[in-house]
């Protein structure tokens, strides 16, 4: 299992006055095997423990990614990088352009009370192989407020 | 007692088909669906099952995941195959998986591959270069719940104490994001081949998996008239390997693709509970 915590994210209003706050993970790969991630808020940097689940108390939420699994094709195949080849390409974009995913964390938001910041705790694993540590690869972790 | 699911009865036409519930199909019906799902399966050409497969995973990958097309690239894909199964025996129509009320996979497609075309088959896509160098694997696979064992974030069916989270939405794009996450989740939890896109559309399994999302997105749409997608979407086309290649609008309404689901369906708990 692969556990990940995030620098401590600035709340942009007290969370008595947010009507609804979505946590994006943008930039997700999803090349590789199927896998299932947790979401924990806190106010402060203590791990939730390994085997954390829904009924901890700092859950927020959790998400299935159904994936694509290991390259089949050629050499090149699986190089999302690469983009439109001339200004002409209206092709869609490569089936493993990296995604954003969305968690609604407002319930979990609003329980810790009013804070100035909140840390973000996610644990990651393949099903397929619960012992891999390199599972979810993003590249930002951005918390939406929306004010009621 | 569970939800009620309703969708619009009244106009109904007599060239409209009903998507079956799978756990109820009568021996006649389990019997027409697998023939044609198998006489597909002996087709090696574009009318086969391989080559629909391929749509969804290998080779062409077209297939729409964490996109606002989710859900009208699935419809669009599942109507093609439709009418493929249809033109071995026009009364079939591709049942639903009740994996909100089901506790696992619908006794129609158990058993053994080798004498039941519902419960698996080949996957040799790419003129039958299947298991060689590539990896990929030569046949579907199956390991119902053995992810939810690993691992508790994967959900067992049923899912319905799911279902008023999943309905709530008064937006197309949220209610598409919450049922893809509950599709997500039932992919990982069937587990083997359907675990992962490449290979998932090969399984039979696959399309009545995605005739509960698309009765889901039916429901959901009857309750909230104009529930559309964005505007802006609406246009877009829905890749396919035949004519008609579908946009966003022309699959909103299903009766216009000649099929529909149960008016109604309620249930209650019996003696035995369940």
């Amino acid at each position: 299992m692969q556990r990940w915590t995030s620098q401590p994210l600035a709340l942009p209003a007290p969370a008595g006055r947010i009507a609804t706050a979505q946590l994006e993970l943008q930039g997700v790969r999803h090349g590789g095997p199927s896998f299932v991630f947790y979401v924990f808020l806190s106010g402060d940097s203590e791990p939730p423990p390994d085997d954390a689940g829904r009924d901890h108390e700092r859950f927020a939420g959790a998400l299935t990614v159904f994936a694509h699994g290991d390259c089949w094709g050629g050499a090149g195949h699986c190089d999302w990088e690469q983009g439109p080849v001339s200004a002409f390409d209206r092709r869609p974009e490569h089936h493993l352009t990296p995604r954003t995913l969305t968690v609604d964390v407002t319930d979990a938001l609003k329980a810790l009370g009013d804070l100035d910041e909140v840390v973000v705790t996610i644990h990651a694993a393949k099903p397929s192989n619960r012992d891999e540590t390199n599972v979810l690869r993003f590249e930002r972790l951005a918390l939406q407020a929306y004010a009621a | 007692m569970s939800p009620v699911a309703t969708t619009r009865p009244a106009a109904t036409t007599a060239a409209v088909k009903l998507r079956l519930n799978a756990a109820h199909m009568t021996s006649q019906q389990v019997t027409a669906y697998r023939n044609a799902v198998e006489a597909m399966q002996g087709q090696a050409d574009n009318r086969g099952w391989q080559y629909y497969a391929g749509w969804h995973g290998i080779p062409e990958g077209w297939c729409e995941h964490g996109s606002p097309l989710f859900l009208p690239w699935h419809r669009s894909y599942l109507h093609h195959l439709e009418l493929a199964l249809q033109s071995h025996d026009p009364s079939v129509t591709i049942p639903w998986w009740d994996w909100m009320h089901g506790r696992g996979i619908p006794r129609p497609f158990e058993g053994d591959p080798s004498s039941n075309p519902l419960a698996g088959g080949p996957i040799a896509p790419l003129g039958g270069r299947g298991s060689d160098a590539s990896g990929i694997p030569s046949e579907t696979s199956r390991e119902p719940g053995a992810a939810a064992e690993q691992d508790p974030g994967v959900l067992s069916p049923p899912l319905q104490a799911r279902y008023a989270w999943l309905m709530a939405p008064t937006d197309f794009l949220e209610l598409s994001r919450r049922l893809e996450a509950l599709h997500n989740n039932m992919h990982v939890w069937t587990g083997g081949t359907m675990g992962e896109i490449p290979t998932a559309a090969f399984d039979p399994l696959f399309f009545s998996h995605h005739a509960m999302v698309d009765r889901l997105w039916r429901i959901w749409q009857v309750a909230h008239p104009g529930g559309n997608p964005p505007a802006s979407l609406l246009g877009e086309s829905l890749r396919a390997g035949k004519r008609p290649i579908f946009t966003v609008r022309e699959v909103l309404d299903v009766q216009a693709l000649g099929y529909d689901y149960a008016a109604s369906s309620a249930s209650v708990p019996g003696t035995i509970g369940g």
